[in-house]
Order: C-alpha cells, then structure tokens, then sequence
C-alpha cells in the first residue's frame, strides 16, 4: 500500500470517529444537569440538531449599561436550578468600570416575586477587539413552580 | 504571484459574501419559524461550551477563565508605500491571528478578600502584516497585529474602595485599556483607529498593545458622573522583539516614566437619556527625547500630548423596557504633540456608529470611522535630508460591520481606504479589503 492510499483510509477513519462522537452526543436530549458535555463534538451534532429550550422562561434584560447576551436556568444534578450565561457590555455604555452587579427575578405565574438574589459580575475586555463580557452563574435557593419565569439583568455596582 | 494574490483578494470577497448568508440565521434558535439555507449556528455561550462544567464550578469558586481567538485576512487591492524592484506598487495577502487567554480570579469568593481582583492574560500572535509588506503606513492596518511570539499579556492586583468610586490596579498593565479610548472605538480593526498615532506613532515603547508594562493605576469616579484616571508606568518598555515574551519588568530611573491623565464626565449615566462621555486627556514621559528627536540639534527632556476625546449617543429607537434597538452614536478624538519631539504633531479622528442596523439583528454594528495623522515639518525635513520623499498627512477611512452570529462568534468584513499611506506626497492611496473572525472559546 502507498502512503497517498494510507493517508486516505486514517483519514476516512479518523471521520468514522469523529462521526460517530457527533451521533452519540446528538442523542443528549434535554439537558437536564450542568455536568453535562457541550464542547465540541456537541457543537458538531448541534449544526444538525436544534438546541434544546431552556427549562424555564427567561427574561433577559438589557439595561443602558450591561446585555444579558445569553442564558441558561437548569436542573442541577443536586436538584437546584442554576442560573447562567454571558453578559456583556452594551454598546455605547459609559466605561463605568468592570464592577457590576447581577440581579436575578424569580416571578410566580401571576408575576409575583417569589425569589431575588444577585452576585457581582466583573466586566473585563481581554484585548482589542474583543467584548467586554463575563461568565455568570447564581443557584436559586429554590426549585420555582411551573410556569415561573425568571429575569436577569446587570448594573453597575 | 501578484495574479495569485489578486485571486486571494476575490476569495476574501467571496467570504464576505457567505458572510452575509449567515446573517441569516437568526440570534436565538429557538426564534427559528421556517427552513434556513444555512445550519443554524448553536447559541451557546462559548464554542467550547461549560468545560463539562468546569466553568461554573470554577466560577463560583471566583475563578472566571476565557480565551478568544482572532484571526483575519487581508489583502491591499491597488495601492501602498513599499515599492518592488520595477518600481511598482504590491498587492499583498496576509493572514495574522491572536490567541489571548487567561483568567480573573475574584479573591472575594476565593479567600473572602472583599473587592480585590487578580487579573491575568497570554497573548500567542502570529502572521504576516500588510504595513510590513506593502503599505508602510503610520496608522497599522489591524489592531491586533505584533511581532510572532508567546508573551505574558497584563498582570495585575486590582482593589476597589468607598463602594467601588476608587479602584487602585498594581502590575503589568496595557494604558489604552482604561485610557484614550472610547464606546465605540472598540469595534475598529485599524490600528489608529483603536490606539491612535499620537501614542503608537510618537511613544514607539511605550505601554501600548501587545508590551504590558509594570505600572499602578488610579480610577476615581464618584456619583458615577464625573471621573478621574491617573497612571504612572515604566519608561523603560523595550521593543518587541528585544522583551520577547514580556517576562523581563524593565524598570530603570535613567528612562524615566510615562504618566497618562485623563479627566471627564458621562452624560445621561444614570437617568436613561441618551448616554455620552466628554474627557480631556494628556501623557507624559519624562526620559529624555534626544535619540529620537528630528533635529539633531535640539535635545529635549520629555514629551508629551494633549488630546480631547468625546463620544455621543444621538438617536435610539424607543423600545419596550429591557429590549434593545437601533441607535446612532458618533465619537472624535483630536489632540497635538510638540512637533520637534514627535512624528506626528497633530491627529484628529472620528466616526458614527449605527447599532442594530438590521431588524433581529441587534447585536450587529456598523461603523464608519476616519483618522488624519499630519506627519510634523521637522519629521519631513528629516526624510528629506535621508533621500527620502517629503512627508505630509497619512489619512484613512474604515467601513466595518460587525456581524454577531452567536454569543461566541463574530465576523466583521472590513474596508479601509488609504490617502497617502506613511504621510509620503508620492505614495500612492491603497485600497484594504479583509475579514475578521473573532470565537470565545
């Protein structure tokens, strides 16, 4: 055998693979824990396999200084819910500083208050061209009922 | 080759072009009402998602990783300054990428240690650069473009006091970070557009992108209006390829030190009016100027700038509480520098910004940004005395759209256009076409 032919069959294999990581991964379902693998064979499977809605509704809100670009309220593995994403600096926002503060709003299904809870958030670009964001994650101190929503949204401190 | 070079230039157009099939695709997916020609792009976070949910753990115990990489081509369709054998103008594609990672550890949640913050980052640069190869401009035609190597990025201890009014920041520190910069600056990928000639052209070592210099830096703002920024670095920052991996932390009394200053206030930060910030800023290095003085007869200790800085939210749409909208932002920047000490003696800049330009696409910007640098006369008669061509004005106009495919993914095709690149009376103007891709891993 030829090395062009021998390169050609590791590489078919090497498709078989990673082929078969995207099949298994795409079988997830709704991801019920944070411990949960969504890297990137999960990014490979999600290019033909929508995302799953997240468990609760969410309300994310944009204030004149900070966008909640994104996220997540889940069942944790321990039952708790967790509440986490991406929160960046608006566009146009006054540099007021990195030091921010999260709000998290649970609301029943009639709208009211049945939780509150924040956690500082520090708002910090790494360099040119690159968005002035932070990771966020809060647990709720308990497990709203159906049909609750929650709000996020961020200030500065 | 050049034909090559040209065909390279169409495939950047043909990426811009695919570019615009993904805009398509729609922010959330779970927005998704019918059939789309592209896959719909996962809208996590990050590609690399929770690191099997290594990030949030590691989160709440204060420690917040991340890395990014930054990759663009770009290719000069006619124009530029370096001429080849004939004589001839080159057209020239390149590729130069950065990967920055590090971590914000919250020695809050980590030790109990209120408001204190330790701060690191590692920049890995590579590729080739445009300036270097044909257009020898003033300006730099990316932002994020340095000399080929790993180096330690900004290293520093962070603590905020009186509420968070006063933040104190001890280490190696980057100025144009928390200085000369504005709201919407950010989003150019020209180097003046970002950090502007008047420091990168005139303070050649200076604490600027990618050499992190050791520094301590005061940020005052009280009631959240007015603020004050006050900093004082090394002097003695060494070339880039001399601290190759910014490991050494030259600080020296005989190269002095650089002081930058900025005062000012934002407008309509806490009542929900349209927002803007006004500030007049200055720096300062106090080592001596002769070796690079443009008349060999005049020595002179330090050198300095002023500059005013101001940018302006004019219009956005009214929306419903927490929703955002359109809105049109504009931003300039002027200042000066003694022209005996200085390459450039004056600069002036400025831009508009439209924001959510596209219905559903409210992350996406588009932004038109234009720089003037004037070369000082005693810079031109120092080239001429060279053998080389008068010097008068480098100007360049950026159009660049920032295209939000997912929380972890942006593409921004870029158009720059060149009048007289390196301020030479005889250059000829350059056209830049490229494409940036930015991921959050």
């Amino acid at each position: 055998m030829n090395l062009f032919a021998l390169k050609v069959r590791l590489l078919v294999a090497l498709s078989l693979l990673l082929s078969g990581g995207v099949v298994y991964h795409a079988r997830g379902g709704v991801v019920e824990s944070v411990h949960h693998s969504d890297g990137f064979l999960d990014f490979a499977s999600a290019l033909v396999i929508p995302e799953v809605p997240d468990k609760y509704p969410l309300e994310l809100r944009s204030t004149p200084f900070v966008d909640i670009v994104v996220g997540h309220a889940r069942k944790d593995q321990s039952g708790g819910i967790l509440v986490s994403g991406l929160a960046r600096r608006s566009m146009g926002c006054c540099s007021l500083g990195p030091n921010m503060r999260l709000d998290v709003v649970v609301r029943g299904p009639h709208g009211e208050v049945l939780e509150q809870t924040t956690t500082d958030c520090y708002l910090r670009s790494p360099g040119h061209g690159l968005a002035t964001q932070a990771h966020f994650a809060v647990y709720l101190k308990s497990v709203p009922p159906p049909g609750s929503s929650v709000e996020i949204s961020c200030r500065p401190r | 080759m050049i034909k090559a070079h040209n065909q390279l230039v169409v495939l950047v157009l043909v990426l811009v072009t695919i570019t615009g099939l993904f805009s398509l695709a729609p922010l959330h997916a779970q927005n998704v009402s019918g059939p789309w020609l592209l896959p719909t792009i996962p809208q996590r976070d990050y590609l690399a998602g929770d690191y099997d949910g290594i990030r949030t753990r590691l989160y709440e115990r204060g420690v917040d990783l991340f890395a990014n990489y930054q990759g663009e081509v770009f290719g000069n369709v006619s124009g530029g300054s370096i001429l080849d054998s004939l004589g001839q103008t080159r057209n020239v594609v390149s590729y130069d990428g950065l990967l920055t990672f590090g971590a914000n550890l919250d020695l809050g949640k980590f030790i109990g240690w209120s408001g204190a913050k330790v701060y690191f980052s590692v920049l890995e640069l590579h590729g080739s650069s445009l300036t270097h190869e044909t257009l020898g401009d003033i300006a730099g035609f990316s932002n994020i473009y340095g000399y080929n190597t790993i180096r330690l990025g900004e290293v520093y201890f962070e603590q905020d006091f009186f509420n968070n009014q006063l933040r104190i920041q001890a280490g190696q520190l980057l100025s144009h970070d928390e200085f000369f910069g504005n709201s919407y600056e950010g989003l150019f990928i020209n180097g003046t557009l970002d950090e502007f000639t008047l420091l990168s052209a005139n303070l050649p070592y200076s604490p600027l992108f990618p050499m992190a210099t050791p520094a301590v830096q005061f940020d005052l703002e009280p009631g959240k209006t007015f603020f004050l920024k006050a900093a004082i670095f090394s002097g003695s920052v060494q070339a880039q390829n001399v601290n190759r991996h910014s490991v050494t932390f030259p600080i020296s009394k005989s190269s002095g030190a650089f002081l930058f200053n900025e005062v000012g206030f934002h407008l309509n930060s806490n009542n929900g009016g349209l927002p803007g910030t006004y500030s007049v800023a200055a720096f300062y290095h106090s080592g001596t100027r002769a070796n690079v003085g443009y008349r060999p007869d005049v020595v002179k200790d330090g050198d300095y700038g002023i500059f005013f800085m101001a940018d302006q939210m004019v219009w956005r749409q009214n929306n419903e509480q927490g929703k955002k909208g359109p809105a049109l932002a504009v931003w300039t920047r002027i200042g000066g520098a003694p022209a005996e000490r200085n390459l450039v003696s004056f600069y002036a800049d400025g831009g508009v910004s439209l924001l959510a330009p596209l219905p559903g696409r409210t992350d996406d910007v588009l932004a038109v940004g234009a720089a003037c640098s004037k070369v000082s006369h005693h810079a031109s008669q120092f080239n001429q005395a060279e053998g080389g061509q008068p010097l008068s004005t480098e100007s360049v106009l950026e159009v660049t759209y920032n295209l939000q495919i997912a929380p972890w993914w942006q593409l921004q095709p870029d158009f720059q256009y060149y009048l007289k690149p390196s301020a030479g009376i005889h250059a000829a103007n350059a056209v830049v076409l490229g494409l940036r891709t930015t991921i959050t891993f």
